[in-house]
């Protein structure tokens, strides 16, 4: 038995020894780094502190990862259930549910350890230590219990990790005994949840394993019918009417993926107003945004893999041999993705909207003073240029994204996953910068990180002029217009100039000084005709990727 | 050859590299409507690519392509508009109903029949409001085929549909090819490993090994014209192996306990003149089955035989 | 009209067909002037190729056991009436050839056979 134990644990770290290994260097690898490098590089303006601590968290993700031990068994359901190969050993149920979550457990906790003791510089009790690591004990269990659980609808998952969580929290507060109001007990009790919690995860654990080794359905489906009224999710009694091919692609682009990108801002957004409802900070929906933003740029990779959760692009075949043209396959994508990003962008503009109605104005700031300077019929049009300039640039990111993801080439990927960190840097950069900058808003603009790297480089912007109208010669040509013709282009082409030419007209009525407004316009030709690329781009990598 | 609106699928000199390793090799096919064409040949041996050109997921490198006359890769809504398919993984849309996928698909087809669809998916049993991923892989293959035929395709595509599925579903496939020939000469494509089935359904055998085709004639002709015959080994010597070699169609000479095994690819009358100019001397002589053919054109499977 | 097909003793399709046919009509459960299946029903019902049955029907039409109508179908023959001479004489010959093969094998001449031919107690009988 302590072979077969040793061959399991064998398994489980060879098998994710690139996690183990990364998770294990990343700690003390940035220490070196901080204690002879960075500190004096980057200590001004981050605290190391902080940074090691991220860092921390960011491996010990990684480890947790590593170790969350749930197996692709089916094709269907990508990382779902405890890899059926090992329910097969000859080892008794409680042995294989132990060992891997203990493993997990030991190395996580004496990695924090780790760091605490040796690599930072916080002292803490003995007491904290074992909370710390109780915590991660219990939630490893816990998140491997339901992990294991097969058939378990994604709600309850949630809502059982959610109450597990509570329960940490509510343990954590009472042993830290936050408010220093109750008895000495607290410490105790607190102790005493945080242990029931390890111990009740890895019970059910086994529970779980033994079922699924009985092949018992281990199935307790709450029933909530009241989320199926609300329409949450795809009503299945009643069938759509579809008068052509394009049009039920239409509907199985929405329902098999773009539907994902208004509802994830949707719930943001709804988690947003809450809690400004209860008068939470700016900083909160600062993050929200943030989140928002990611997922708008994440949307990219949901429309053009072919399967929600699903990492790849090659375009499955039962898309590839519906009987419509490369133009209209590629269309109902970015059709899709279009009306997704509409909707989410609605989403997106009601939080700030509804939070200020809530919360009312914020106090006045410096920025705030600029705005008084301006007249209202100035700050219209500058409100309606923001909304149009925001939502082409959310369309041209993940269009573009998703444009170019849709070849399934590696290339591509890369530039992809280039391009948009390179946004996100760039974002963030502007967020910081402009968080900080008083003045009016061209001082701030002429300041910030995305207008210098474009001022400076105004070669960035002719390649994107150069490359569309290349593209659009391109059209002409037999093989290209074989693939779409003008005509069909047309009506994307009008919607692009259209958005241009209103956002022309309110950029030309803010008066701004001629070089900065000759500049806005230039940048402005250049957003929407990045926003029409994606319609020529989209086609031709459909083609490559539908005719290998 | 055949006038080119007859033919259905068209066929000439395709080649395919895959890093390096030729998938298809110089292809020539020709399918006439109303046909039934078998494809057979080892694991990897180039018929699911075959197949992978004809419905347009493949550029054609070298040679060309076309179906009902045109080229899959240019055209891919009119070729695959009267196509049928069925591969082995029906890699069906699992978040959907059975009734939203045969919703779905009756968008795609001018020629979809609402009643026989409903009909097919009746004959299956299966509950309509079932989602595809709660199926097991019988029942999704059901599910794709009352898909694949429900608007009477011109032709119908099924690439090794069988495998791994049990009689039943396999009997339904079956059926549904012949029903494609029966109603107005409507064509299949069938590639598969079991070789019972294709003996049964196809009137052309098309076998493929690594990558070329090595035999293509019509399914009678295949099996009337592949004979074993037994020869003494004295008999064997005073001919030489020489002349046995030289002997028309010959596929292979096996020795088996003091006897040869002379397996040969040749019409009656053929053979008949060729042992008499030998005055060849015959101990028996049977018609091959169509597991010894495919034994006897594949060559790795023949090593393996041997040892 | 019942048929059966096996794929396990290497007998061709058509002529599994048209021996079930032969014995069906014998043994007089396919009586004189009676349809026999389409051929598309006997396709779909056995599951083989409609051309294996077409070939089949074509072959006992050429052996006289069935005949075709314009328009209608296959139907069973009066066998006494429909069996030519000349059909008769080439199964014979058939016969013959596969005589003298198995013959020449054994080294018996041609002129041996002819006599053990006269020499038969079924061919005296005739005499």
């Amino acid at each position: 038995m302590v072979l077969m134990i040793r061959a399991l644990l064998w398994e489980v770290l060879y098998k994710n020894r690139l996690g183990l290994t990364i998770g294990l260097i990343i700690v003390p690898l940035v220490w070196l780094l901080l204690e002879t490098y960075l500190e004096k590089a980057i200590g001004d303006f981050l605290p190391i502190g902080k940074v090691s601590f991220a860092i921390m968290l960011l491996s010990v993700l990684f480890l947790y990862t590593t170790f969350s031990y749930v197996d692709t068994n089916s094709k269907e359901k990508a990382n779902e259930g405890f890899p059926t190969h090992i329910l097969r050993l000859p080892l008794p149920t409680w042995v294989l549910s132990v060992v891997p979550i203990l493993l997990g457990t030991v190395v996580v906790a004496s990695f924090i350890l780790m760091w605490i003791n040796v690599f930072s510089d916080f002292e803490l009790s003995w007491l904290m230590q074992f909370t710390i690591c109780s915590v991660a004990g219990a939630f490893i269990s816990w998140s491997q219990a339901i992990n294991w659980g097969l058939n378990t609808p994604m709600i309850q998952k949630v809502v059982l990790l959610l109450s597990v969580i509570a329960g940490l929290v509510f343990s954590v507060l009472a042993i830290f005994d936050i408010d220093e109001s109750s008895s000495a007990y607290s410490k105790l009790y607190g102790s005493l949840g945080l242990i029931l919690l390890l111990l009740s995860g890895y019970f059910f654990c086994f529970i779980t394993l033994l079922r699924t080794r009985r092949s018992d359905n281990f199935q307790f489906r709450l029933e909530l019918s009241f989320l199926n009224r609300l329409r949450l999710f795809p009503n299945n009694t009643k069938l759509a009417n579809f008068s052509n091919g394009l049009s039920a692609q239409y509907w199985y682009e929405w329902k098999s993926l773009a539907y994902v990108i208004p509802l994830t801002i949707g719930l943001i957004s709804i988690v947003e107003i809450v809690a400004s409802m209860f008068g939470a900070e700016r900083k909160i929906i600062l993050m929200g945004v943030m989140m928002m933003t990611t997922v708008f740029l994440m949307s990219a990779h949901f429309m053009a893999c072919n399967k929600l959760g699903s990492e790849k692009f090659n375009i499955l075949p039962h898309c590839a041999t519906r009987p419509l043209s490369d133009f209209d396959l590629a269309i109902s994508k970015l059709n899709m993705l279009a009306l997704g990003v509409v909707i989410a962008y609605l989403f997106f503009i009601s939080v700030p909207v509804l939070s200020i109605y809530i919360i009312g104005l914020p106090e006045t700031t410096a920025s705030s003073n600029a705005i008084e300077n301006i007249s209202l019929a100035k700050m219209i049009s500058t409100l309606i240029l923001a909304l149009i300039v925001f939502l082409a640039i959310f369309w041209a990111a993940s269009a573009n994204g998703c444009a170019i993801l849709l070849r399934d080439s590696k290339l591509m990927f890369i530039l992809n996953i280039t391009g948009f960190m390179g946004l996100g840097v760039l974002f963030l950069g502007s967020i910081i910068y402009f968080k900080g900058q008083p003045g009016d808003f061209e001082t701030v603009l002429k300041a910030s990180p995305a207008y210098q790297l474009v001022s400076e480089n105004p070669h960035l912007l002719s390649l994107i002029v150069t490359g569309a109208i290349l593209l659009l010669i391109a059209f002409l040509l037999p093989p290209f217009r074989r693939i779409a013709s003008l005509s069909q282009l047309r009506t994307y082409g009008l919607i692009c100039a259209t958005g241009l030419v209103i956002s022309l007209v309110l950029v030309w009525s803010l008066e701004l000084p001629t070089k900065a407004s000759a500049f806005a316009s230039y940048s402005l030709v250049n957003l929407f005709l990045l926003c029409f690329l994606p319609f020529l781009v989209a086609p031709i990598s459909v083609a490559k990727n539908r005719h290998r | 050859m055949q006038s080119a609106d007859n033919l259905i699928i068209n066929i000439q000199g395709l080649s395919r590299e895959f890093d390096k390793h030729k998938a298809l090799d110089n292809i020539d096919l020709q399918v006439e409507s109303g046909q039934v064409i078998g494809i057979v040949g080892e694991n990897g041996a180039g018929k699911t690519t075959l197949i992978k050109h004809l419905l347009g997921l493949y550029r054609a490198e070298q040679g060309s392509v076309s179906v009902f006359g045109l080229d899959p890769v240019n055209n891919p809504a009119e070729v695959l508009g009267k196509i049928g398919y069925l591969s082995e993984q029906p890699d069906l849309p699992g978040w959907m109903t059975i009734a939203q996928y045969m919703n779905y698909m009756s968008a795609f087809y001018t020629g979809w029949d609402d009643s026989y669809a409903s009909n097919l998916i009746k004959a299956t049993s299966l509950d309509i409001n079932k989602k595809i991923k709660s199926l097991s892989k019988g029942q999704q293959a059901r599910v794709g085929l009352c898909a694949a035929q429900a608007h009477k395709p011109e032709l119908l595509l099924l690439d090794e549909p069988s495998s791994g599925l049990d009689p039943l579903v396999r009997k339904e496939i079956l059926s549904a090819a012949i029903r494609t020939v029966v109603d107005d000469g409507r064509s299949v494509v069938f590639s598969s490993h079991f070789l019972d089935e294709v003996e049964r359904i196809c009137d052309h055998l098309v076998m493929f090994s690594k990558g070329k085709i090595v035999l293509s004639a019509p399914m009678s002709e295949v099996l009337e014209h592949h004979k074993i015959l037994i020869i003494g080994s004295d008999e064997f010597k005073r001919v030489g192996n020489s002349n046995i070699e030289k002997l028309p169609g010959l596929l292979r000479v096996k020795e088996k306990r003091g006897e040869y095994l002379v397996s040969l690819n040749i019409s009656d009358d053929l053979l008949l003149s060729a042992t008499d100019s030998l005055s060849l001397k015959i101990i028996d002589k049977r018609l091959m089955t169509l597991d010894e053919i495919f034994v006897c054109y594949c060559p790795e499977q023949q090593a393996v035989n041997g040892e | 009209m019942h048929l059966t097909i096996s794929q396990r003793d290497g007998v061709p399709l058509y002529l599994q067909i048209i021996n079930q046919i032969k014995q069906l009509i014998n043994s007089g459960r396919l009586t004189v002037d009676q349809e026999l299946l389409p051929i598309r029903v006997l396709a779909e019902e056995l599951l083989i190729n409609p051309n294996t049955v077409a070939r089949a029907y074509r072959e006992l039409e050429a052996e006289g056991w069935v005949y075709k109508k314009r328009g209608s179908g296959t139907f069973v023959s009066d066998q006494k009436n429909t069996l030519s001479d000349e059909l008769c004489k080439r199964q014979i010959k058939e016969r013959i050839e596969v005589l003298l093969t198995e013959a020449h094998h054994m080294n018996i001449s041609t002129d041996e056979v002819i006599e053990l031919i006269l020499n038969s107690p079924r061919h005296k009988q005739e005499d």
